[in-house]
């Protein structure tokens, strides 16, 4: 252990509204070492960060940067302390070259106008780019970067700031294997020059890699720190589960899982999913999970051919036909639907009655001669909806705004299963919605896989794929890394798999 | 199934209450204007304003929908001039019919035109519908050679200049368009889709729906409408000229927002529009009647456009709280 830490924190505590977020932690960072800081979505790390960034203040703790009291009480205040964070996104004006990206707001100037020297500029964004080996010049365009590189670009911008304490939030998540390989070099570098390194990364592997100590948070309290070279990569799961039972298993419950129904082959998305295969059966329920940054997204809306997810690749064949989707209409027509994970904005029309809502895809089944609409009936599937989805609201002119999320979620149901569709994607189908309505959305999803649909249940939560799924797939960095069916869907196996790419051995 | 429906009540209530805020504008601007002007209530000076208001009327018809799907066409007011002058131009040769036949062709092919470059080009129609705007205007010229066309037979004129129970004839035509438009939006599987697109294009596409394609029929029917409008202006006044209806489609849009259909698409009633076409008609010929000059005429509809955007804007606001 390197001796005095340039950042101590201790016993950090922070609650939301009564959720308790971090719970008295201790985090320390030293000069010249990556510490990687891993957890499952909600542990705390993100939360642990924006204190340390000064995005808001800590309830109760103590922060120390090279032994003196830090109190950060804005974001400023933290970059003046040398405190800088990369976010996730890469968020570098596009049209703009990399030095001027480098030096945003930041710009050497002269004379009380504050025109800035150019010359200096590219000359001191060409000494960093030297410095670290990057293969680009001050003056080209970040358009033109490759994603590496603007990561990196991203990278120096913090730097040129002269940061002390970096925070990496994600570096590497939309990055192919390769340009990884990039910026992991670049932060073994920048911690060779001294700067204390904070890596926040789902992808364990990438974490063994380059970090020099790891510390693990569940549910917002420490579960496991150390030095790299005295963890494994199993105990890190391990550490990030906790040791939780398993949920019983209600899987395949009175079900019979029939024919091959949708085949998918070589289907890809640039940054999204590459080259995935699978098939799905009649009344089977197939799960698909991974990490953020895994083409989990971009899968469902690839299928159907989403107007903002272009196919690079990929035929689909539907009851042993081959079925030419370009628009989802055509997936539509041949009875494929996809539930989307933002029922606001790609869902439901929220200003629109249930009923419209509910009608929407299947106009032309209340039309007459002329395209003139028969009302009453389309009143009659608004009331009907609500009746078999148990859908809480005063009546089928109810616009859909004015429901709560679990109702607005039934809605969508409604509007979908109204096309009988034979193949049901379902995107995140309980994404934020109350614990009451998700059980009742996944009682639906189970009643429409026993009457014969093929489900596609894409989501990231994994209590869902151990309770509902025959059969699950894990994506890692676009491709399918493991496919799980019966005792092997366990929490454990599916989180190992989303986080290091490969199978856990049984 | 429940009976009461507090939420739809609350609900209608809004909706009839923009509505009434309109008309309430609306009888304030008439009861003011009574007062300033006595000739103001004559039936002569009424009926003639139902004359006036014809051309626009019919247009904000069209106007409403496009702007419900969420596009706009600002060359409304060119292919109004460009289809009379057509009209007008082949009228002598060939007779009535078929130059109204084919001056009517000429709008939905420009809406066809322009929803195409909209959609696939993937262009603001507003910038699309600019170039056709100068296109449209400069063919006007070219068809008429800059001269005044007018001799034109008297039956078609009696179209434009005849009286059905004192009302003029296009004024009736032109709420007959209001009648079949909103027949379309309200009642037909096309008037669906055309909210659905306008309110949510994702939404809409995602639920099978040919966005592009309902987008460009809206165009079409604009483009439909403006070439109809062209040819009762035509026959109302029995003569063209090419720099007619110049600065038509601001007053149009105006009416249609004022009216209370969204400018960014998906909400909008178009029986309101004639509310709104009939208070910028109000405010015009109020200050013809007390003989503001003329030149400030277009200032107090700008500035009428901004108070009644404006307010909308501000209601909205209130009532997302």
């Amino acid at each position: 252990m390197a001796g005095e830490p340039l950042l101590a924190c201790r016993g950090i505590a922070k609650a939301f509204g009564g959720v308790r977020a971090l719970r008295g932690v201790d985090f320390d960072v030293h000069a010249g070492r990556v510490h990687a800081l891993v957890g499952e979505n909600g542990a705390g790390k993100s939360t642990l960060t924006k204190i340390i960034a000064g995005l808001y203040p800590a309830d109760a703790g103590t922060m120390h940067l090279a032994g003196e009291q830090l109190a950060v009480t804005d974001t400023a205040a933290a970059l003046a302390r040398g405190i800088v964070t990369v976010h996730q996104d890469v968020n570098l004006i596009a049209t703009q070259t990399v030095a001027e990206n480098v030096f945003l707001a930041n710009e050497p100037t002269a004379g009380p106008l504050g025109i800035i020297r150019g010359g200096e500029l590219r000359r001191r964004t060409a000494e960093l780019l030297q410095r670290y080996a990057i293969a680009c010049t001050p003056d080209t365009l970040v358009a033109e970067l490759p994603n590496d590189q603007r990561k990196m670009v991203q990278i120096l911008k913090a730097i040129s700031r002269e940061a002390r304490v970096l925070l990496l939030d994600e570096p590497t998540s939309s990055l192919t294997e390769t340009e990884v390989r990039m910026v992991l070099r670049l932060i073994r570098e920048l911690a060779g020059q001294g700067v204390g390194i904070v890596f926040i990364s789902h992808y364990l592997t990438e974490v063994f890699e380059v970090a020099d100590a790891i510390t693990v948070l569940r549910d917002g309290a420490l579960a496991l720190t150390g030095e790299r070279a005295d963890l494994t990569l199993p105990e890190v799961v391990a550490a990030m589960i906790g040791r939780e039972l398993d949920h019983q298993h209600e899987r395949g419950a009175g079900r019979l899982i029939g024919a091959p129904l949708l085949e998918v082959e070589g289907l890809t998305v640039r940054g999204g999913p590459r080259d995935v295969a699978f098939t799905l059966h009649a009344g089977e329920i197939l799960g698909v999970t991974g990490l953020t940054g895994s083409g989990l997204d971009a899968l469902g809306k690839a299928i159907v051919a989403s107007p903002d997810t272009k196919r690079a690749a990929g035929t689909l064949r539907l009851e042993g036909r081959a079925l030419e989707v370009s628009t989802p209409r055509d997936a539509l027509d041949a009875g494929i639907v996809l539930l989307t994970n933002d029922r606001l904005r790609e869902g439901l029309l929220p200003e629109s009655p249930i009923w419209e809502n509910v009608t929407l895809p299947v106009l032309g089944r209340f039309a007459g001669t002329g395209g003139i609409l028969d009302l009453k009936a389309m009143l009659a599937a608004g009331r009907d909806a609500i009746q078999k989805l148990t859908i809480r609201a005063p009546g089928p002119t109810t616009p859909a705004r004015a429901l709560s999320g679990g109702n607005q979620q039934k809605v969508l149901f409604a509007k979908w299963l109204a096309t009988q569709p034979k193949v049901f994607i379902m995107d995140e189908p309980t994404i934020g919605i109350d614990v009451g309505s998700k059980a009742e959305i996944r009682a639906i999803v189970r009643e429409t896989a026993a009457a014969g649909v093929g489900v596609l249940l894409i989501t990231a939560e994994i209590d869902e794929l151990t309770s509902l799924c025959d059969r699950v797939l894990v994506m890692f960095r676009g491709r399918i890394v493991a496919d799980l069916t019966g005792d092997a869907i366990e929490r454990g196996a599916i989180l190992h798999a989303s986080v290091s790419g490969e199978r856990a051995a049984a | 199934m429940m009976m009461s429906d507090p939420t739809r009540r609350r609900e209608l209530l809004l909706q009839s209450y923009g509505l009434l805020q309109a008309l309430a504008v609306l009888a304030v601007l008439v009861v003011v204007m009574s007062i300033l002007s006595p000739r103001f209530l004559s039936w002569i000076n009424i009926s003639n304003l139902m004359g006036q208001m014809a051309v626009n009327l019919i247009v904000a018809a069209g106007m409403t929908i496009v702007m419900i799907s969420g596009e706009f066409d600002i060359s409304v007011g060119s292919v109004v001039a460009l289809a009379a002058a057509v009209s007008a131009a082949l009228m002598q040769q060939m007779g009535v019919v078929p130059a109204v036949l084919l001056s009517l062709m000429i709008g939905p092919a420009i809406g066809f035109f322009n929803g195409v470059i909209t959609t696939k080009g993937r262009i603001p129609s507003f910038i699309v519908t600019l170039g056709t705007l100068m296109m449209a205007r400069s063919l006007a010229f070219v068809v008429t050679g800059g001269q005044v066309i007018s001799n034109l037979p008297d039956e078609f004129k009696a179209i434009g200049q005849g009286r059905l129970f004192n009302v003029p004839i296009p004024f009736l035509i032109a709420l007959l368009c209001f009648a079949v438009g909103w027949f379309v939006l309200a009642r037909t599987a096309f008037g669906k889709r055309v909210y659905a697109v306008g309110a949510n294009r994702m939404v809409a596409t995602l639920s099978g729906i040919h966005a592009d394609r309902v987008k460009i029929q809206c165009m079409m029917i604009v483009g439909f409408t403006a070439a109809f409008a062209g040819n009762i202006l035509l026959a109302r006044i029995g003569a063209i000229q090419a720099d007619t209806a110049r600065g038509l489609e601001f007053e149009v849009i105006a009416a249609v927002v004022i009216g209370g259909t969204s400018l960014y698409g998906g909400q909008g009633n178009i029986l309101r529009t004639i509310i709104g076409v009939i208070i910028i008609a109000l405010i015009r010929n109020f200050l013809n009647l007390s003989r503001i000059d003329i030149f400030w005429q277009d200032f107090a509809t700008g500035a009428i456009i901004i108070a009644a955007v404006l307010l909308d804007a501000l209601q909205k606001r209130v009532g997302q709280r």
